[in-house]
């Protein structure tokens, strides 16, 4: 008998960066560029594991922004357009480094790694790799679990209760049509959780989430197992606290394992690095230098500027051995807490999907020799998702947590700060006038109609927490103020042509084909009284 | 003419005064466009429905001192929101006679810290750019962007969580809220009042205006339009009043906030007596929940991580748009096999050479070619190309083509030697 649970969450997010304005937007290459290292990765692992017997089992948030783009068709063709060009890259470097054997066997890895992504993408799945993660769930290996609608950041929308509650509606009625059923679980956008919202996720049958360690550990009352076994809210929905622990090691700046010498190095880039004619096909169309994802390099001392070049055979042997003593440390982290606890306590372990694969080049494999070890060979822990959790552990004790989210310092400071705090008033605002929306036209047909939909998605659309996170972070911030503004400036005028009755039919058609997240989407979502 | 113009008024006005409007803004191509195109680019030139305002024009870029507000600008409002972020307030606490206990040190009577006032701001911006023309009839660009009004003509005030210790407001206030002010009690009474948030501790009761555990006050700039509060009271109610002291002492409401509960900051007190345990052992599982770090570990990389992944991805929208050869000249250091901006951070001065060679040619394009005895691809025409990084040392390469029959070939072979000294 397992003495305790791991429950490793990745949780898979991109906002909704889809231009068909633009021929070569940089922002959609978020997107190629995730596929590329990390989801098709992925895939291809949890496939070796299945084709292996190993009986693995991991839980992932799929946002419906990612699943809205993984299953657009101008972005699917987008991507097999750059994937192509990758690919006739990667020949080329196999061909440049003839004479290089320190980085020839690393320009053949790329090709044949790049090549087996094609095939996975266009062949296996025809272009929609949702196709393959519901498979994995099919299989029972995979729980996938949804994400609020535009990864809206709830605690600040909380006078609005129908934008909360369309924000939940419109992500459970999204995983169902990808998914063929209702989601179980959901991954709140940054683990933001406001006491309350558990009311809302009840109502749409979800029966779990997450919250980071303290939202769990200040709940009210005390929680009996601190975060190493869920609590139920008093609307009976369950929450699963993150363990600080396990987190660290990997995400640490200083002592996680990505920052590994054996690892690859992701600041050195061909396209940055090589000739500007050679590069110039795979950078951005005006010539700017641009990642193409072909790095030679490992990771080195700070401080010199000689890199040594990247052993993909040492870099796997090191992900297996950090696995190893992932698994380790969770075995230890179990016997101790079995000393203080009378139940199996789950570890939950959530980190963004990303970090495997883009930025840590090894991390797929990291993720798929920790599942393989513990699926087959750990004594003591049990890979487990939420649900199942639920299924052998039912009585779980009663309590509200607390305010929270996983972000620096733990609240809400990342998105209500000098440099975001702005958009609030104008979100607000927007979040009203929708709701009075579809409360003064329960029952609009035709062109109204569409104009009504569209401003739901114009209000999700500028909602999402990464605008403001970005604004923070100080990177790619006038993209980030520019979404934001333009959702408000579209929402404004459709807000205004409905009440004036004057609805620009080719600017409504526009601005649908630009922003087409939720193709089915019922403005009604909003009324006050449902 | 268009002062106090609104944007619902644009369509009663026929196409000659909506023409002269147009110049005014110096709005580029205006004599070809229809009606309805202008009322489009002057929509956003004027207010929204509600709030009167004075336009900056392109030619003057500068409004005449006491007009409302300019034509927000986001940089204007940005601006604003962060200077005013975390100023020192002054706050006059005043205990109610049934108050609760004493507002932490960390929120005794500081200096006064101007705020800078978004109005002021907002004159400051830059001017309105006059925005192209639409191409055709499918709308262009700028009828899908623009920028945010400074505020929707409203008098309220909205009051946000932050952590356990802070809370965020935002306000604004109408102008005919000022009016009315102004009206109730005179110019001279309402210049020389006070703008106040008074902030009230409401936890646990329904708050009818008089009953507050406690409050206290904060002077803001008239202008401000937002504040963080330093609250210090984890797992308390508040609720905030925006008003105005007046002259002789007495506090007129403008808008009362929605009320916030601010989180606990440490494990709650009360035990569930079917999960009871210890009071050391439920401090040893919230030890080893990480209890005592919260919030560490959580932001940290992961803001690294962003950087990491946007910042040679992506110059924004604009730069995707914007985007010209001209552009190019900084991002064009060709640097093979170094990293200039790593480099330069910490020499003075450097310089890196690397060589590469090509090998090009042609053959029928049927027949099969290897190079070094590895085959090319031809191109449709029969050409190849070829491009080594060359380091030192010395290289035969064989180019050997073979006919599409099988029975002829021809071998050329290049002999290179590099050395660098």
């Amino acid at each position: 008998m397992s003495k305790g649970y791991l429950c490793p969450v990745l949780h898979a997010h991109l906002p909704f960066v889809r231009h068909p304005e633009h021929g070569d937007m940089m922002e959609e290459r978020w997107l190629f560029e995730a596929i590329t290292e990390t989801y098709i990765p992925l895939i291809e692992r949890y496939q070796k594991m299945v084709d292996d017997g190993v009986d693995f089992r991991v839980t992932m948030s799929l946002t419906p922004p990612l699943m809205g783009m993984l299953t657009d068709e101008l972005l699917q063709e987008r991507y097999l357009r750059h994937l192509d060009a990758t690919i006739e890259l990667a020949e080329k470097e196999v061909d440049r480094t003839r004479w290089m054997p320190e980085f020839h066997d690393t320009a053949l890895m790329y090709r044949e790694r790049l090549t087996c992504a094609r095939r996975l993408f266009a062949d296996e799945y025809q272009g929609n790799l949702i196709r393959a993660f519901r498979k994995f769930q099919d299989l029972g290996n995979l729980e996938i679990i949804t994400c609020c609608a535009t990864h809206g950041y709830l605690p600040l929308m909380e006078l609005y209760r129908p934008a909360v509650r369309a924000q939940i509606e419109l992500a459970v009625t999204d995983y169902e049509h990808h998914l063929g059923r209702r989601p179980r679980g959901i991954w709140l956008a940054e683990c933001a959780f406001n006491p309350g919202d558990d009311k809302v996720l009840a109502e749409h049958g979800i029966r779990f989430f997450f919250t980071d360690a303290h939202g769990v550990l200040h709940a009210h009352p005390r929680p009996r197992y601190g975060v190493f076994a869920p609590l139920f809210t008093p609307s009976g929905v369950a929450a699963f606290g993150r363990d600080l622990e396990s987190s660290k090691q990997v995400w640490s700046a200083e002592e996680g394992y990505p920052g590994d010498f054996d690892y690859r190095e992701f600041y050195r880039d061909i396209g940055f690095d090589l000739d500007l004619d050679y590069i110039r096909p795979y950078i951005h169309e005006s010539g700017i230098r641009l990642n193409t994802g072909i790095k030679y390099y490992r990771i080195t001392a700070r401080g010199t500027d000689a890199k040594e070049p990247y052993n993909r055979r040492v870099a796997l042997a090191k992900a297996e051995m950090h696995a190893g003593h992932f698994m380790w440390c969770r075995e230890r982290q179990v016997d101790y807490l079995n000393t203080l606890m009378d139940r199996p306590p789950i570890i939950v372990s959530p980190y963004d999907a990303e970090l495997f694969g883009h930025w840590w080049y090894e991390g797929p494999d990291f993720i798929h020799y920790l599942l393989r070890k513990i699926a087959t060979g750990s004594q003591s822990l049990r890979l487990i998702t939420p649900s199942e959790y639920l299924a052998n552990h039912p009585k779980n004790q009663v309590a509200m947590p607390s305010m929270s989210s996983w972000g620096h310092k733990g609240y809400h400071e990342v998105w209500l700060e000098g440099s975001n705090d702005w958009i609030y008033r104008h979100l607000h605002k927007a979040a009203e006038r929708m709701i009075e929306l579809a409360d003064r036209n329960p029952h609009a047909e035709g062109t109204k109609r569409r104009a009504l939909n569209q401003a739901a998605r114009e209000l999700l659309l500028a909602q999402s927490s990464d605008w403001a996170f970005i604004m923070k972070t100080g990177t790619t911030v006038p993209y980030a103020v520019k979404r934001t503004k333009d959702h408000c400036v579209r929402f404004m005028r459709l807000y205004n042509d409905i009440n004036s009755g004057s609805i620009d039919e080719s600017w409504l058609s526009e601005v649908e084909s630009r922003d087409n997240i939720f193709p089915r989407i019922d403005y009604r979502v909003y009324t006050t009284n449902r | 003419m268009e002062r106090g113009l609104k944007a619902r008024d644009l369509r009663t006005m026929s196409r000659d005064e909506l023409y002269k409007l147009a110049q005014k803004f110096n709005i580029k191509g205006r004599s070809a466009l229809t009606k309805e195109q202008l009322i489009e680019q002057l929509t956003p030139l004027v207010a929204t429905d509600v709030t009167p305002v004075s336009v900056v024009s392109a030619e003057k870029p500068a409004v005449p001192a006491g007009s409302a507000k300019g034509n927000g600008k986001g940089s204007g409002r940005k601006k604003s929101g962060s200077e005013s972020r975390e100023a020192a307030s002054a706050k006059s606490e005043r205990d109610l006679p049934a108050g609760r206990k004493q507002i932490s040190a960390a929120a005794a009577v500081q200096p006064k810290q101007p705020a800078i006032s978004g109005y002021e701001e907002a004159v400051k911006a830059k001017p309105i750019v006059a925005r192209p023309l639409p191409e055709s009839a499918r709308p262009g660009e700028e009828r899908l962007t623009g920028e945010l009004p400074l505020g929707y003509g409203d008098t309220r005030i909205v009051l946000q969580v932050r952590d356990p210790h802070w809370a965020h407001a935002y306000w604004e206030v109408a102008d005919r809220t000022r009016q009315q002010l102004r009206r109730a009690i005179g110019d001279e009474a309402y210049d020389r009042s006070l703008f106040v948030l008074r902030v009230y501790d409401v936890t646990d009761i329904t708050f009818d205006g008089l009953n507050a555990h406690s409050f206290y006050d904060i002077h803001v700039f008239e202008g401000a339009s937002n504040w963080y509060l330093n609250l210090g009271r984890p797992n308390c109610a508040f609720l905030v009043d925006l008003g105005i002291i007046t002259p002789s002492g007495e506090f007129l409401l403008i808008a009362r906030s929605n009320a916030i509960r601010t989180p606990r900051d440490t494990y709650s007190d009360t035990v569930d007596d079917q999960w009871m345990v210890l009071d050391e052992e439920f401090r040893e599982i919230y030890r080893a929940s990480g209890g005592f770090n919260v919030g560490a570990s959580s932001g940290e990389v992961r803001h690294a991580l962003t950087q990491r992944l946007s910042e040679q991805l992506s110059s924004g929208a604009l730069s995707s748009h914007a985007l010209s050869s001209g552009a190019l000249s900084s991002a064009a250091l060709s640097s093979p096999g170094a990293h200039p901006g790593a480099l330069r951070k910490e020499k003075d001065f450097w310089l890196v050479v690397n060589t590469e060679l090509i090998v090009y040619g042609a053959t029928e394009p049927n027949a099969t070619l290897t190079v070094q005895g590895r085959q090319v691809k031809l191109r449709p025409d029969g050409t190849f190309t070829l491009r080594f990084a060359l380091p030192d040392g010395h290289q035969n390469i064989p180019v050997r083509a073979v006919n599409a029959d099988g029975d002829m070939e021809r071998t050329i072979t290049p002999v290179v030697e590099k050395v660098t000294r």
